[in-house]
């Protein structure tokens, strides 16, 4: 860190931020210092919990009730929030320290014009109407916004994910703020999208001047944009320093474990693809979806939507094939078909050979025992009111497992899972996020299946969390031949498990092959472009 | 890296794991769920509403007992405020309101022990019919939707034609007249579990929709519903109240916390403390039956 610059735009000196909970205080933030120079880009990473957000909410002055600060100083621009009253505080927020969210969608008001929010936001620090609506249009242009002047009248629904955070940006700068806190801002984001956020970022930083808090879990994305980077754990800053020596020499324990976790872009490939040609486990052929079928209509039928269109692919016996995609690309919807919660429009699906659409009701049983489904979130796909060890006698139930021996299969389901007997009466609040999805991947072994989909199951994740689950699910394939149709839309991960990817776009895959070909030597120029967006650590070293 | 994360146990030594799952089968059965919502009786709030609503059971049920006089005995001085003597005062017939009041929340109770559990079942099973049928649903809101048109008091006059005034016309106004609350609450708690992932989750495992309904969307129903049934226990002693003093209810001089309320509020100029009394024990009343709803809500759904 350049030591001679004494200009720092905001200072946070040992600060210290505790909760005061029914069970004791917690100390949520430890002990934490650091500066901002104009123009810096500061990352702050670590996982869930590190107390990275309740930093952020400090430095704003928004920190919730129970928490508060118990220590240290929070200077902008040589103002002390923290001894500051309310309504000072208020003056300072926005116009010297403003912040951009996580989810753009939540962060504006839908029933009004995307002008007026701005315009609000200037109009609270004093500024004139029609100066703020000069300068509204302005500020859209500046955050790349196509046709500003038009672009001003619309509403928030009339943008898409990437526009919306444009605008959330946008009303941050209205009122040129000094500081700029980020709070996860490009995770609600596809990653080719998330590529160009981080590129407007670093533009304004060059053409404003503004420094910038980016807090994220992402290694990947601090390496591709910011100057600096501490790394919270726990509330304490466990190490710091300019990022390309934080990233790749890190001399903390935590911090490097937390590297080794991540998945990258140039980790080996697995070499265990499975050499026997039996038929697919699961085929599927030129399939078709509309999801607009199911909706009623009075006098004429909804124009078809196809979220699904003409999508062949086949997953064997002991083998991993991604599907990747972008959302919206129908990748949720292909696999939802598939377990029978979206019915098809035409092609057709093959369990073992043999084409569903010819079973009777008997081998379709067979054939949704044989299909399970892991679910993204654990949370919600787990009922709150029911133990994990009811969750899994649902589903043994359902297997056909009589009742006597569902208790011994439960424990057998979760020690396969690495979890134990002494789990099964707890509920999935008392569970971390790693073990809650230990438990959705229990449940869908609970009939023995052949194939299991993916649906994003590390994408809620922490990175070392994702490691061992990731590591879980390889250990199961290997002991049990299990077929895996992986979802998701992170390149990294995918790179990790697969053995074969299959690249979906607008409801049609425009490329598929091993995992070698597809990231050895992309042919499609959309999958190129999924690769070069895709933050990874070596490739902003390199 | 590190792989001795929370996520994975230490090894239990097997003993352990023995007695662990005998709990754990213990918990597997029924019995857990009874347990489960029986437990809302150890917190606070389920402690103190629970005390108030036996309290009031009991002082219902002894009513005979402890007043043996009954309710209808006159004093000599008319609308007196509350004294040593009469502890709630007396009415405009130099009655003891006390007495009145005892009598009044014995008949208002078996009214409501009667009425709203009818509307609740059934009201809620009316609501939850979409999740087998979606034609039977959609149809079932429309009829309800006719029910919610009339007010209580007409619903309760048309009934009272039918069948006459007294005590199971009121039960079966109150019990109509609830329906429509229910009903929608119970659809509108169906249709947010049926986004629920849970649910589909259920539904890609091969369960059935019956199974799917009783086992997913109805636990996760009831509490809104419960809490909504404390609040309806106070709009149907309204019911009876306003059909009582149409004449088509209660017929006086038998007394309910209703009829106690309307007498009282025509006197309120005479003699303010008269509706004291038959307030306390409503609010009581619906205040036992909030608190422990409150506190099987807390106790059922995660912390």
């Amino acid at each position: 860190m350049n030591t001679t610059d004494t200009h720092y735009v905001a200072r946070v000196e040992d600060l210290e931020v505790t909760f005061d909970l029914p069970t004791g205080p917690l100390v949520a933030v430890d002990g934490v210092s650091f500066d901002l120079r104009p123009g810096q880009i500061l990352g702050i990473v670590g996982e869930s919990g590190s107390g990275k957000s309740v930093t952020s909410r400090t430095l704003m002055g928004m920190l919730r009730h129970p928490g508060r600060v118990t220590r240290g100083r929070v200077e902008v621009n040589g103002k002390d929030l923290v001894s500051l009253a309310e309504k000072e505080v208020r003056a300072a927020r926005g116009r010297e320290i403003a912040m951009i969210f996580q989810d753009p969608q939540a962060a504006l008001n839908p029933v009004m014009r995307v002008k007026d929010q701005i315009i609000e936001a200037m109009r609270i620090h004093g500024v004139e109407r029609h100066a703020a609506h000069e300068r509204a249009i302005e500020l859209l242009d500046k955050v790349g916004i196509p046709n500003p002047a038009e672009a001003a009248e619309k509403f928030p629904h009339q943008f898409s994910g990437g526009m919306r955070q444009r605008v959330v940006i946008a009303i941050a700068l209205a009122n040129n703020p000094s500081v700029l806190i980020a709070d996860e801002p490009t995770t609600a984001l596809d990653v080719t999208i998330q590529a160009q956020i981080l590129d407007l970022l670093r533009r304004l930083r060059d053409e404003l001047g503004v420094a910038i808090v980016f807090i994220t879990h992402d290694m990947g994305v601090v390496a591709e944009l910011c100057d600096d980077v501490i790394v919270m754990k726990s509330g304490k800053v466990v190490e710091r320093g300019p990022v390309a020596d934080v990233l790749r020499t890190p001399k903390d324990p935590y911090t490097i474990a937390l590297m080794a976790a991540i998945p990258r872009l140039d980790s080996p490939l697995r070499a265990d693809a499975p050499s026997v040609r039996e038929a697919a486990v699961l085929e599927v052929r030129d399939l078709r979806v509309d999801l607009n079928a199911d909706r009623r209509a009075l006098l004429r039928r909804p124009v078809p939507f196809f979220a699904v269109n003409g999508v062949s692919i086949a997953v064997h016996a002991g083998e991993t094939v991604s599907l990747v995609g972008e959302s919206g690309c129908g990748k949720s919807t292909l696999s939802r078909t598939i377990v029978g919660i979206n019915k098809s429009a035409s092609g057709e699906i093959l369990h073992g050979g043999r084409p569903v659409s010819g079973m009777d009701s008997a081998e379709r049983r067979a054939m949704t025992r044989s299909i399970q489904y892991v679910f993204q979130d654990p949370y919600s796909s787990l009922n709150p009111r029911r133990t994990a060890g009811q969750s899994l006698e649902e589903a043994l139930l359902v297997a056909g497992v009589p009742r006597r021996e569902i208790r011994d299969r439960s424990v057998a389901l979760l020690e396969r899972v690495s979890l134990s007997a002494e789990h099964l009466d707890r509920y999935p609040y008392a569970f971390s996020g790693g073990q809650r999805q230990r438990i959705g991947i229990a449940r869908a072994l609970a009939s023995d299946p052949e194939l299991l989909i993916l649906d994003e199951p590390v994408s809620a994740l922490d990175v070392s969390i994702q490691a061992q689950i990731l590591d879980l699910l390889r250990d199961l394939q290997k002991q049990d031949g299990l077929a895996y149709l992986f979802i998701s839309h992170d390149l990294a991960v995918v790179r990790e498990i697969s053995h074969k990817v299959a690249v979906m776009r607008k409801g049609q895959i425009v490329e598929s092959g091993t995992a070698a070909e597809v990231f050895g030597s992309p042919q499609h120029e959309y999958t190129r472009t999924l690769l070069a967006a895709t933050p990874d650590l070596d490739k902003a070293f390199a | 890296m590190d792989r001795n994360d929370a996520t994975r146990p230490v090894t239990v030594p097997s003993t352990q794991v023995l007695v662990t799952t005998r709990n754990a089968q213990r918990l597997l059965t029924p019995n857990a769920t009874a347990r489960r919502y029986l437990a809302a009786f150890r917190t606070p709030r389920g402690i103190v509403g629970g005390i108030i609503l036996v309290l009031l059971v009991a002082l219902a049920l002894l009513a005979p007992v402890i007043f043996p006089g009954g309710y209808d005995q006159q004093g000599r001085g008319a609308l007196a405020a509350p004294n040593l003597t009469h502890l709630f005062g007396t009415d405009e017939l130099g009655r003891d309101i006390l007495v009145r009041t005892v009598y009044g929340l014995r008949m208002d109770l078996s009214i409501i022990i009667v009425a709203v559990p009818i509307s609740v079942v059934v009201g809620t099973a009316l609501g939850l019919l979409g999740a087998l049928s979606h034609f039977a649903g959609s149809f079932v809101q429309r009829v309800l939707d006719i029910i919610l048109g009339f007010p209580g008091v007409v619903l309760g006059l048309c009934i009272v034609l039918i069948i006459g005034p007294g005590w199971t016309s009121l039960v079966i106004a109150i019990a109509i007249t609830g329906l429509p609350v229910f009903g929608r609450q119970a659809r509108a708690s169906l249709l947010e579990q049926e986004q629920r992932e849970y649910v589909t989750a259920a539904r890609a495992l091969g369960v059935s929709k019956r199974t799917i309904l009783v086992r997913h969307i109805l636990p996760n129903s009831v509490d809104p519903i419960l809490v909504n049934a404390a609040v309806f226990v106070v709009a149907a002693i309204f019911i009876e109240a306003g059909l009582s003093i149409i004449g088509l209810g209660i017929q006086p001089p038998e007394p309910s916390l209703g009829t106690l309320l309307n007498v009282g509020m025509r006197f309120i100029e005479q003699s303010p403390m008269y509706i004291l009394g038959p307030t306390l024990v409503l609010i009581l009343l619906s205040m036992s039956f909030s608190l422990i709803s409150d506190a099987l809500n807390a106790t059922v759904t995660r912390k």
